[in-house]
């Protein structure tokens, strides 16, 4: 029987405590936590108001266009300076404000435990918003909601067919260039053919997992059902794919679609069209190998780096039985007695611990001047949002986050932090407000010299940089 | 107490420290390797991550195959650096080509890990730890190098440590400092509360020691930003008296799925700032540039043929670069070391990729016996364990 400690709710499942937060978990913190799932889908009111992918795609690509437009002859006219300068701006305060409102919304997250695991699927299907590919700059956050987040109270596979039709996946891993070698498109041209980034990865990193029993054969079948998957922006041509759609939105293009029956797995996917990567899909996301792949992820993301099989088991089987209801998964998760296991911990990622950080010093305006300095300090962490490193998203592992120079740079932050705002906050007062009791801690914050040295002492602590 | 002493005291502690970290002498049934080599040799590697098309890279210009593969991904003859009537450099590559010439450049081609199949994340994960197959949390190859020569220091430039570097014995990390200094009163009381923490305290411990040779060494830190400042601080810890003898570099961007262009375009870009943080890193050197060695490698290569979006897919061998002033005894002299499997249909591995001629583990171990004094059998028990013994092909 475990014991449900409040700070690992808060500080584990959670994206850690907020003083004051504490008597609200302690009555019962299992409760605390499943209450929020309800809620997971709900749109933060930061988000509120905020333009469909679509519109923000279509609003990128047009900027793309222009800006090649005028650069493209060489030289830059007198009147082509405004419009150039307007777009490098705008490409910039677009991605800098993505990361800023989405720092803001897990810093104010009153259902932190929700807004974490809208976080966990949007790293099992991570985007990149830092590749060579200007029509997605602006759709970042947007992606995350449409796809992650909308879905997060439905079924597993909703979720998979959600995140391959939308336009930011499509566009990141190079669906919208991969063209069926026998499709209408490719017997009028030559050069076109498959591209099998994103079919690989859809095995490999969203369903099965690396040895979830596919072959190279199965990569290129993946690839050609899902050829046609697109976005609704002009071709080479100039025309639309569908001139009846959104621009900007999703489009199953049949003149890209490679035809006919294709074998995925052992079995037979008849040439339907769209329909064929419908049922591709969902047969991969109900295959018990990605029943298995999504709980040890889930496990090394809430248990910790080397999660006990018997918790890997237990959420596999509920994924099966339910065939992937995540509320349920979620509840299991919950429910798992090795979640509980104080021995278990996780080294806080840079975005946990900045946000963990924040979370700890209320009162701290969340102002555009602060959100840039926090953004700012993640992106030196190497974390700013939508930028992951590879299509596996950010890593999970303590030897990732916690090299010698990471940790350096954590404590050297908070003590940026203490300057800034030590003299308003008491450490004394917070430390048991925001972690377990630990009598060495508790006695170096007493012995500070001064209030400031005392929250850095709180903050940079090693106690802190766990998600215990 | 002057800056040179404050540095020996320093340079003592971090050897006593490492020592105690790495439980130096525990693993039993090995003595350590012998240490004649002086302790002025250095390495680099650096990890060119996302799989560098090699056939790119090193071009077999002279193969009347390759143009039906991949047209149009081969850049205009004319630019083409020629090393002899069949192989040649991509136009990027000027100063390799000058390093080349003057025989300090090794290229290896046709070469990959263990690793046989097509995803980035295991094949990173084979290169780094240097085993047959990816296996979860394994130790990187050359950390388990460091263990067997603790007068081996190491430092990844970055925040993080890569798996390449990770395991029992200690290593630094480093990238540019971008915020205050802690104040001394503050940064003891914070080690005292480290200390307790077996995870953390001692990798405090390797970034303060790293922050002090650097910070010296430096003198003020590099003007450049991006992967060429870690290539300025990689050259500053080499030369550094008392910093690592090894350093790891990282650097991403090589997964070119979609138009990675012939002369121009992403990959041609990530070979221009490849050939310039080389040319850098000589001239950053100096002198010790005549005892490094430089290992460039990726993960695997990519596809003979250009996919249906003028790039390349996931494939098996590449090229592998050695630079520095002592990679003559691991060529062949010829243009390009390495049996060369050919183009031909047949030829190739799964019908889509070049075929590997060697397993990069055994150059690898031959700069580390050639070049760092390993024992060549230690090095197939420990570092490399299993691998045979028919050694690296040079031709």
């Amino acid at each position: 029987m475990a014991t449900y400690s409040p700070f690992i709710a808060a500080n584990k499942f959670g994206l850690g405590l907020q003083p004051g937060e504490l008597t609200e978990i302690e009555p019962d913190p299992r409760a605390w936590l499943l209450a929020q799932l309800p809620l997971a889908d709900r749109q933060p009111p930061r988000y509120q108001g905020m333009e469909s992918s679509a519109r923000l795609i279509e609003q990128a690509n047009d900027d793309y266009r222009t800006r090649q437009m005028i650069q493209q002859d060489g030289q830059i006219s007198a009147n082509e300076v405004r419009p150039l300068r307007e777009i490098r701006e705008r490409n910039a305060r677009m991605f800098a404000d993505q990361s800023n409102q989405r720092l803001a919304v897990a810093i104010e997250s009153d259902t932190p435990f929700a807004e974490r695991l809208v976080r966990f699927w949007s790293n099992h299907f991570s985007i990149s918003l830092a590749t060579n590919k200007p029509t997605t700059l602006y759709a970042g956050l947007a992606y995350e909601n449409e796809a992650i987040r909308a879905n997060i109270n439905g079924r597993f596979e909703d979720m998979l067919i959600s995140v391959a039709s939308h336009p930011v996946m499509l566009t990141y891993l190079d669906n919208i260039s991969s063209i069926g070698p026998n499709s209408p498109a490719a017997r009028q041209r030559d050069n076109l053919g498959l591209n099998e980034n994103y079919a690989r990865e859809t095995l490999e990193l969203h369903t099965l997992g690396v040895d979830g029993g596919y072959t190279q054969d199965d990569v290129i079948a993946l690839a050609r059902i899902l050829t046609g998957w697109t976005v609704n922006l002009p071709t080479r041509n100039g025309n639309l794919p569908n001139p009846q759609s959104t621009i900007g939105a999703f489009v199953f293009y049949p003149v890209l679609h490679e035809p006919g029956t294709q074998q995925l797995l052992g079995k037979s996917y008849l040439g339907t069209g769209q329909q064929q990567g419908i049922s591709a899909l969902r047969d991969l996301a109900r295959h018990p190998s990605t029943a298995r792949f999504i709980a040890s992820k889930l496990a090394r993301h809430f248990i910790a780096d080397q999660p006990p099989a018997s918790a890997i088991d237990k959420l596999a089987k509920v994924f099966a039985d339910t065939q992937g209801a995540l509320p349920s998964v979620h509840q299991a998760l919950v429910e798992l007695d090795e979640a509980w296991d104080p021995s278990m911990k996780k080294l806080k990622t840079a975005e946990d611990f900045i946000v963990s950080t924040t979370r700890a010093l209320p009162g701290v305006p969340l102002s555009d001047e602060v959100l840039k300095i926090l953004s700012d300090t993640l992106a030196s962490f190497n974390q700013r949002a939508f930028t992951a490193p590879s299509p596996a998203g950010w890593p999970e592992q303590a030897e990732h986050w916690g090299g010698p120079d990471a940790l350096l740079k954590r404590v050297e932050f908070i003590n940026m932090v203490g300057g800034a705002v030590g003299t308003d906050f008491d450490a004394r007062e917070i430390a048991p407000l925001i972690l377990p009791a630990d009598s060495a801690l508790q006695t170096a914050v007493r012995r500070s010299e001064s209030r400031t040295q005392a929250l850095t002492l709180l903050l940079a602590s090693p106690q802190f940089q766990w998600r215990a | 107490m002057s800056s040179q002493q404050k540095f020996a005291m320093n340079r003592r502690q971090f050897l006593k420290s490492a020592a105690v970290l790495t439980g130096a002498g525990s693993i039993p049934g090995l003595s350590w390797a012998n240490s004649t080599i002086s302790g002025n040799n250095k390495l680099a590697v650096i990890i060119l991550r996302g799989a560098m098309d090699g056939l790119s890279a090193v071009i077999p210009y002279g193969d009347p195959l390759l143009a039906s593969y991949r047209g149009a991904l081969i850049p205009e003859d004319s630019s083409l650096l020629k090393l002899d009537n069949y192989f040649a450099l991509h136009p990027a590559f000027e100063g390799l080509f000058t390093m080349h010439k003057s025989g300090e450049l090794g290229i290896v081609h046709a070469v990959s890990s263990a690793y046989r199949d097509r995803s980035h994340f295991d094949g990173q994960n084979v290169l780094e730890s240097g085993l047959d197959v990816a296996m979860p949390n394994p130790s990187g190859w050359l950390n388990r190098a460091l263990q067997l020569q603790t007068q081996q220091q190491a430092m990844a430039l970055g925040q993080a440590v890569p798996l390449i570097l990770r395991g029992e014995a200690s290593v630094g990390s480093w990238s540019p400092p971008t915020l205050p200094a802690i104040n001394d009163d503050t940064l003891s009381r914070l080690q005292s509360l480290y200390n307790a923490d077996s995870f953390l305290g001692p990798r405090l411990l390797e970034a303060l020691n790293a922050r002090e040779i650097v910070g010296a060494d430096m003198d003020g830190g590099s003007s450049e930003t991006g992967f060429a400042a870690l290539v300025d601080a990689a050259a500053s810890f080499l030369k550094a008296a008392n910093g690592p003898n090894i350093v790891v570099l990282e650097n991403d961007g090589w997964d070119t799925h979609a138009n990675q262009g012939a002369e121009q375009g992403t990959l041609p870009r990530k070979f221009t700032e490849l050939n310039d943080s080389l040319v850098q890193l000589k001239q950053g050197l100096g002198t010790t540039w005549q005892d490094t060695v430089v290992v460039v490698m990726t993960e695997f290569g990519r596809t003979v043929r250009v996919n249906g979006s003028l790039g390349t897919d996931h494939g098996t061998a590449s090229v592998a670069f050695m630079a520095g002033g002592g990679v003559g005894k691991f060529t062949s002299g010829s243009a390009v070391t390495g049996p060369w499997p050919g183009l031909g249909d047949s030829s190739l591995r799964d019908g889509r990729d070049l075929q590997p001629t060697n397993d990069l583990r055994q150059l690898l171990a031959e700069v580390l016996q050639a070049h760092m004094g390993y024992d060549a059998q230690l090095l197939r028990e420990v570092v490399f364990p299993g691998l045979s013994t028919t050694g690296f092909q040079k031709g």
